[in-house]
């Protein structure tokens, strides 16, 4: 009853997750693209936290949902054309296109396939100290160079923004 | 072990589906749906409470009666309202992007209603009590930006238009300094469980030991909010009604439903977060002290929205940034050095 129940949910929210990105590919409106992103990032993290991976599904649900969607959506918005049929650009490369399909879909599943996954083990139920505990002690020097990587960013965004009068 | 009134009746209530029905996912979902029914009618009152409310003080503040001639009172003033929202004529505009802008009030209110499972009403009684549970809470709340661009977009108006990149500014502007000023919380309890925030809070309340984040974040949760005096995204003076503008009926009313649940969920964020959740004297069970605190809450909310001025949009901006975002990082570093000198002692 319990696994039927997790199998029911997981189906559901795959076929959501799958609509979505067909949606965002198919859709004749940029904007309705966008939107739909945003609705496949929510399935994703709704799976994570399936998963029991909460931190990952909360992640999912800040950083790409409520941070890149905005930004996509945003920008989408802002550089539509005033004049003629808002679209997405479509084009008649369809075998291209398929036989780039295929490649990718050959190097993923080869990756799936030889990569070892671990079964069985012991996962800590609080993976977030665990988390914290890598990031902040074995981890932390990636930690901080990432951290310089983001500011230094920030900054260029800054001076860009303001433009060169000001800055 | 978890006492309360609260809990004991919904232990009995379980034992008691669990003799008529004796398989126990079931009674699982079925005990999950009713508290899902509470909480939702929990919402839809609030919603005809807060209006009466915020009407009533608005009037004792403004030195005017407010509403008098429906009921005793006026105490009825928000149910003739409903069914006059629900009367009204649906005008759908030309023009508009028809799948956005229907959508865009009803997305709306899944994050509201959603972030309700979060809150710890009294000893045990939560419905997730997840691990990550105040940052998912947080996770979930910032989801309520894009369904305002949504319908400032699809209105095809400029105003809307205006008002849903306000929020878009102003929300995500602010959501930077309230994780800073809530991280000084999660530092001192050492968990993101919401139930052990409450529990962390049983000798000395948070509002005691992080005044300054409990300031950061009242101006924050005002604003998330949309509440006067940063009610900017619907500036009547400026922008007509925002990303509301073109909304009539019972769609413009279910902008409102969510605005009135987000004020009651501030009111029971701040008693949780700040004010020691269900803890009281024991004269009262915990979920009264719950309902009192966060009603004070509201009530203190709604008086600083009839209290201050507007203030505007780039001023607002830059105070985020400028101003909130560096007292909030320097109440992190003071957080951390107080637990280092208490660990020391």
């Amino acid at each position: 009853m319990n696994e039927l129940l997790s199998t029911l949910v997981f189906y559901a929210v795959a076929v959501v997750i799958l609509a979505t990105a067909l949606g965002v590919v198919m859709s004749k409106n940029l904007v309705h693209s966008a939107l739909l992103m945003t609705a496949c990032f929510i399935g994703v993290g709704v799976l994570f936290i399936w998963l029991n991976a909460d931190f990952l599904g909360a992640m999912e649900f800040m950083l790409y949902s409520g941070g890149v969607a905005i930004l996509v959506v945003m920008g989408v918005m802002l550089t539509k054309r005033e004049a003629g049929p808002p679209g997405n650009p479509f084009n008649g490369r369809k075998l291209t296109a398929l036989g780039m399909v295929i490649l990718f879909m050959l190097v993923m599943c080869t990756v799936v396939v030889s990569t070892p996954i671990p079964t069985g083990g012991f996962v800590s139920p609080d993976t977030v100290s665990d988390l914290a505990d890598m990031m902040l002690n074995r981890y932390i020097l990636p930690f901080e160079i990432a951290a310089t990587l983001l500011l230094a960013a920030l900054l260029g965004a800054i001076i860009l923004a303001k433009g060169d009068g000001e800055a | 072990m978890h006492s309360g009134i609260l809990y004991s009746t919904a232990q009995a209530l379980r034992e008691i589906l669990m003799s008529l029905v004796g398989i126990p996912i079931i009674v699982d979902i079925i005990m999950t749906v009713i508290c899902a029914t509470i909480l939702l009618l929990i919402m839809a009152t609030s919603a005809l409470v807060f209006t009466l409310g915020e009407r009533k003080i608005c009037a004792f503040i403004q030195v005017r009666i407010g509403p008098n001639r429906v009921g005793p009172g006026g105490l009825l003033q928000s149910v003739a309202d409903m069914i006059k929202l629900m009367d009204k004529e649906d005008i759908v505009p030309k023009g508009i992007d028809k799948w956005l802008w229907v959508l865009s009030p009803i997305l709306l209110l899944v994050p509201s209603a959603l972030i309700y499972a979060f809150f710890p009403f009294d000893d045990g009684v939560i419905l997730a009590d997840v691990n990550v549970g105040l940052f998912l809470l947080i996770a979930i709340t910032s989801q309520t930006v894009l369904p305002f661009l949504m319908g400032g977009y699809a209105s095809n108006s400029k105003y809307s238009m205006i008002g849903g990149m306000r929020t878009v500014a102003q929300m995500l502007g602010y959501e930077v300094p309230m994780v800073f000023a809530l991280m000084g919380i999660v530092m001192l309890t050492g968990s993101l469980k919401m139930s052990a925030i409450v529990e962390a809070q049983s000798n000395v309340w948070f509002i005691v030991l992080q005044p300054l984040a409990f300031l950061i974040y009242i101006v924050t949760a005002l604003l998330e909010s949309n509440r006067p005096p940063f009610n900017l995204v619907e500036g009547e003076s400026e922008i007509i009604a925002g990303p509301f503008t073109e909304y009539t009926g019972m769609r413009w009313a279910l902008f409102f439903l969510a605005e009135f649940s987000n004020l009651m969920c501030i009111g029971i964020l701040t008693t949780t977060l700040f004010l020691g959740g269900w803890h009281g004297p024991d004269f009262l069970p915990g979920f009264c002290w719950f309902w009192i605190k966060t009603f004070i809450c509201v009530l203190f909310y709604q008086w600083v929205g009839w209290t201050f001025p507007r203030l505007r949009i780039d001023t607002m901006l830059s105070f985020g940034w400028k101003v909130l975002l560096p007292i909030a990082l320097i109440n992190v570093l003071l957080t951390g050095v107080g637990i280092y000198i208490y660990n020391i002692m």
